[in-house]
């Protein structure tokens, strides 16, 4: 056991990069089609551009910031070295990029084969990528919470992408139309049992040593991720709305008990970072609250719009963001420092004027798109505003890049 | 009886503390408070590593014969927080604040995740190996009793 544990198997700076770097692109799809089908998104959650639009957010933007992270974290958190991480992030990276795309496209024009081939392509990439992860969990002697929570989201995503795999078909007419009630059990599949424990599990590392928060509390950290997998089998079982209450009131207390830890933050300073978790956890506690509301049949059509508006782009993508601006610069300045003399610190590699901008742009975008969902011209802005977000972010990334690609240069003349 | 993972992880809780007190210093512009809390800041971390070079890792490493793998990465790391924290203390006796703030915040990052690495994989395993080596168990006495008054 021993004899495999090294600390050593960060991969190298790409392997996340490829992934961070094309996230961006995908929420600057997701804004131009709100500008071109934003009245259609807001008539209901199951419209075809709806339905693509999630899908850019959620298996397009989310699903790569999660993949890259998870390629740099579980080595350097647990001693989970995924196998040969560059070789493996080519066929993970390809499929997960191309099947998002292509499941957009499903969705939008209805189009059989498009369906197929983001099955195919979505599914090889996860799988690939899901065994491999899975492999180096099982071998790691790691048992701290954080590995625990993983060891169940990643069942929990694979079955996400099964279950969204039937349906997809179901849509394409090449597979029963049973596959379409399970609707509800995807969704909780992927937002919680996938998306929120990986959160937590990252949360559990990340919230105490950005801000010297206490650590989360230990009966909190043994049971939350396990309690949201019972309470998705409840409400997948049950098969009636208000058997997903339980899941929302977990989901809540998560976001309640990170925004009580950063309250009782050690540092004086606070940075963007700290800003886009707390205004993350505020969302997602107010999504929560709109789910809570959509499963009374309280608001009409709006009513799961905002709260799937509140989640995805208030919780989750607020969160991406504001790790993405102190993971990036770290990955990076951690590569360089024993390579290049007077590294710049990770500090500078940052534009603070531009992160100030997506700050204001984002939490605009989200009070925009909320409105929307009651008077859909608001989609305009929306989509203007997440276009320009998406800019911001990428932008950033790319000139972080650039000056780490300038300073290497610097060091070794060719 | 307290295990050396216990004790040790509670001894970068303490570092950690007189980091943000260093930190709020610099955040007031109060820079004598800062300089004092960035030089006793730097004198526990430096017992801290101490304590691991010279006791902790060589009991480790004579063990189990691993003296390529994990504190190996752990003393490279050493190195790097050394110089950051050469900064840091730079800064706050020159009264300069973007330069404290940018030693603080990539030293903070990389604090951060070599504790964790060694709180989740390397002290644990030191748990199992070397915990009930004399020497280790006195060095690590000594950092604790130590730290209070650094």
């Amino acid at each position: 056991m021993m004899q495999a544990m090294s600390f050593e198997q960060a991969p190298p700076p790409s392997v996340p990069l490829r992934f961070f770097l094309t996230a961006p692109l995908f929420l600057l799809l997701a804004g131009a089609l709100l500008l071109v089908d934003g009245e259609v998104v807001m008539a209901s959650r199951w419209t075809p551009a709806a339905l693509a639009l999630t899908h850019l957010m959620t298996a397009g933007f989310m699903l790569q910031v999660m993949l890259g992270a998870l390629f740099q974290l579980m080595p350097v958190a647990a001693g989970a070295n995924l196998w040969r991480p560059r070789l493996l992030a080519l066929p993970v990276h390809v499929g997960a990029v191309l099947g998002a795309l292509l499941l957009a496209v499903g969705f939008h024009h209805q189009l059989a084969w498009a369906y197929q081939a983001a099955v195919l392509a979505l599914g090889a990439g996860v799988m690939v990528f899901v065994v491999a992860a899975l492999v180096a969990l099982w071998r790691s002697p790691a048992t701290s919470p954080s590995m625990t929570a993983l060891r169940i989201a990643l069942p929990a995503f694979l079955l996400t992408v099964v279950a969204g795999g039937g349906m997809a078909l179901a849509r394409a007419g090449t597979a029963d139309g049973q596959w379409l009630t399970l609707t509800s059990t995807h969704v909780a599949l992927g937002l919680a049992g996938w998306g929120t424990i990986l959160v937590a599990a990252t949360g559990y590392l990340v919230v105490p040593m950005f801000q010297l928060t206490p650590a989360y509390p230990g009966w909190f950290v043994r049971r939350f991720a396990g309690a949201v997998a019972l309470a998705i089998a409840f409400g997948a079982i049950v098969a009636r709305a208000v058997a997903w209450i339980p899941l929302l009131g977990l989901i809540a207390l998560f976001a309640g008990v990170t925004l009580d830890r950063q309250r009782r933050r050690r540092r004086a300073k606070v940075d963007a970072t700290f800003r886009f978790w707390r205004l993350g956890m505020i969302c997602v506690l107010l999504a929560c609250g709109a789910a809570l509301l959509a499963i009374f049949d309280v608001g009409g059509n709006a009513m799961p719009i905002a709260a799937g508006v509140l989640a995805i782009l208030g919780g989750f993508v607020s969160v991406i963001v504001g790790m993405l601006y102190k993971i990036v610069p770290f990955i990076l300045w951690l590569y360089l420092q024993p390579r290049v003399q007077g590294v710049p610190p990770m500090t500078r590699m940052l534009n603070e004027r531009w992160l100030r901008w997506h700050e204001g742009v984002h939490g605009a975008t989200i009070m925009v798109a909320v409105l929307a969902t009651v008077w859909w011209p608001m989609v305009y802005p929306a989509g203007g505003l997440l276009m320009a977000g998406a800019g911001l972010l990428g932008a950033q990334l790319w000139r972080v890049v650039q000056r780490a690609r300038a300073a290497l240069k610097k060091a070794q003349p060719s | 009886m307290t295990s050396l993972s216990t004790t040790m992880a509670g001894h970068h809780t303490h570092c950690d503390d007189v980091f943000a007190r260093a930190e709020a210093a610099a955040e007031r512009a109060d820079w004598p408070a800062c300089e004092q809390a960035a030089r006793q800041f730097r004198a526990a971390v430096l017992a801290h590593f101490t304590t691991e070079e010279e006791a902790i890792f060589p009991a480790f490493e004579a063990a189990t014969g691993m003296t390529e793998g994990p504190t190996r990465v752990m003393r490279g790391e050493h190195v790097q927080m050394r110089e950051l924290m050469s900064l840091l203390v730079e800064a706050a006796a020159a009264a300069d604040g973007d330069g404290f703030s940018d030693a603080a915040e990539t030293l903070l990052l990389l604090m951060q995740q070599h504790n964790m690495k060694e709180e989740n994989i390397l002290y644990p395993m030191c748990d199992q190996t070397v915990a009930g080596d004399p020497a280790v168990c006195r060095a690590v006495a000594d950092l604790v009793e130590e730290g209070p008054h650094d």
